[in-house]
């Protein structure tokens, strides 16, 4: 399937930053202001990846970069180290990608679900060794275990909603190029 | 296509693992830099927080008052019971009137014998909740009041009835309070009637724990918790709760403002404390050589006489 038009990368790239900002809004809202006992799986991760995984040239590295930055700041979450995370996740993906192509499903959550474990893993073990203070651990462990079980979630919902499907194997783009 | 290949493998792939690293290491050196230098990327995150948080404003608002009015709709389905309720409440608080009649006459009394003046300058700004902090680790609420009001770090908050928290990071147009809550909340507070000075330390749970107190056993569920107003940064008297005993007999305080509904939120203008500089000056007696010289002059004058 050849694109439509050149434009369309940048539309989804349009797309994610709506869905970005959709997500910063729904979790601003001051509907919880007391210390709630669960949390939110954290949906912008894995939008991250199952977009980077089915289309690379979607997510540039310095949109992902700057929409985890920002998050960052506005979350009041330490600025820069999770960033840097997901962006090394992220990479990590993209050069598999190609690889992923022709795996199922199944394959492709446990490997999301290591990076995954291993970004929150990480992010602890940094903030450790810089002495600086930590979120609750059964907390950050439940948000865990809630974004892993929303990743098919999110899968889906890009794959029937937003039209994001893997790369077909010899698929080109509107400029004949390999994808 | 071969040659498009190679040329992906030997050219761009070795730029883009240094973009990667370059991106990678700017975003590590910014943490790095909020670790060592955390007062300036605060700020600078609060200089984001302001210009982005109040574009949302238009929406936050009416959303959120849209969903406080489906949860009071919710609450009609049991208004029987709510009205029993409200009923038993009105009893106690008829007596409680009585009460506190009677006490008021009492405390202006001893108020005029005293002739004590209350701080006089404890006036208050209003705002109201655009945000909270989107994170399950951190309690804090963003306000629509800012710089602009004159609002400054570490001012005390309060809903109608108690205190709220403190400000922490003030923009142009927003200021962020730190709920006593967070877990990076420390409030120097006093338990009464025993009169005895500890620290309120969030904990990320909604009644925070009662840590440093001397004597736990002069403390009894029930007592009321003030602030003290010790170190100067908050002041004293402000009504914060109530004791409560947990499952494993730890001592926390039931919080007396209604974390549930934060909408409008007051914040006090302290004015600075005032620094004493001056380390006491020597206390010399009377100077004893001039009238030394006079009862001199006097006693000869006497004996003369």
């Amino acid at each position: 399937m050849v694109d439509p038009a050149p434009s369309n990368k940048w539309l989804y790239r349009l797309l994610f930053l709506a869905l970005v900002i959709f997500i910063i809004f729904a979790r601003l809202i001051p509907l919880q202001t007391t210390p709630a006992s669960w949390a939110m799986p954290d949906l912008l991760i894995c939008i991250c990846f199952a977009w980077v995984l089915r289309r690379p040239d979607y997510l540039p590295i310095l949109l992902i970069a700057a929409v985890m930055l920002v998050t960052d700041m506005l979350f009041m979450r330490p600025p820069g180290l999770m960033a840097a995370l997901v962006v090394l996740g992220a990479e990590f993906l993209r050069a598999r990608a190609h690889l992923m192509r022709e795996l199922p499903f199944s394959l492709e959550w446990g490997m999301v679900a290591g990076i995954i474990t291993g970004i929150m893993i990480a992010n602890r073990v940094i903030l450790i060794m810089v002495m600086s203070p930590r979120p609750p651990l059964g907390l950050s462990m439940f948000q865990l275990f809630v974004t892993l079980a929303a990743y098919p979630v999110v899968v889906m919902f890009s794959r029937y909603a937003l039209g994001i499907r893997k790369i077909a194997p010899g698929e080109v783009d509107a400029l004949g190029h390999r994808l | 296509m071969a040659r498009d290949r190679n040329t992906h493998a030997h050219y761009v792939r070795p730029v883009r693992r240094i973009l990667v690293g370059l991106v990678v290491f700017v975003l590590l050196a910014l943490f790095l830099l909020w670790r060592i230098d955390s007062p300036r990327v605060e700020r600078f995150r609060a200089a984001l927080v302001d210009r982005v948080v109040p574009n949302f404003e238009w929406a936050l608002v009416p959303v959120t008052a849209a969903a406080g009015m489906i949860q009071d709709f919710r609450s009609y389905q049991r208004i029987y019971q709510q009205n029993q309720e409200l009923r038993r409440d009105l009893q106690k608080l008829k007596s409680w009137k009585e009460a506190a009649v009677q006490l008021e006459q009492q405390n202006a009394k001893l108020l005029a014998l005293n002739s004590v003046r209350l701080d006089p300058k404890l006036t208050s700004v209003s705002g109201v909740v655009l945000a909270d902090s989107g994170s399950p680790f951190r309690q804090s609420v963003l306000l629509n009041v800012g710089q602009r009001d004159g609002i400054k770090d570490g001012w005390a908050t309060m809903d109608g009835i108690g205190l709220v928290g403190r400000i922490s990071g003030v923009g142009k147009n927003t200021a962020r309070v730190i709920l006593l809550t967070d877990s990076n909340s420390r409030i120097p507070i006093t338990i009464q009637p025993s009169g005895q000075r500890a620290l309120l330390v969030g904990d990320n749970s909604s009644r925070p724990p009662v840590e440093f107190l001397e004597k736990p056993e002069q403390v009894r569920p029930g007592d009321q918790v003030v602030t003290s107003g010790d170190g100067g940064v908050f002041p004293a008297g402000l009504l914060v709760g109530q004791v409560a005993k947990d499952a494993d007999r730890r001592l926390r305080v039931q919080l007396a403002a209604d974390y549930e509904r934060l909408d409008f939120l007051r914040v006090l203008r302290s004015r600075s404390t005032e620094v004493i500089t001056d380390p006491g000056a020597l206390l010399v007696g009377p100077q004893s050589d001039v009238p030394v010289e006079g009862d001199a002059a006097a006693t000869e004058g006497a004996s003369d006489g």
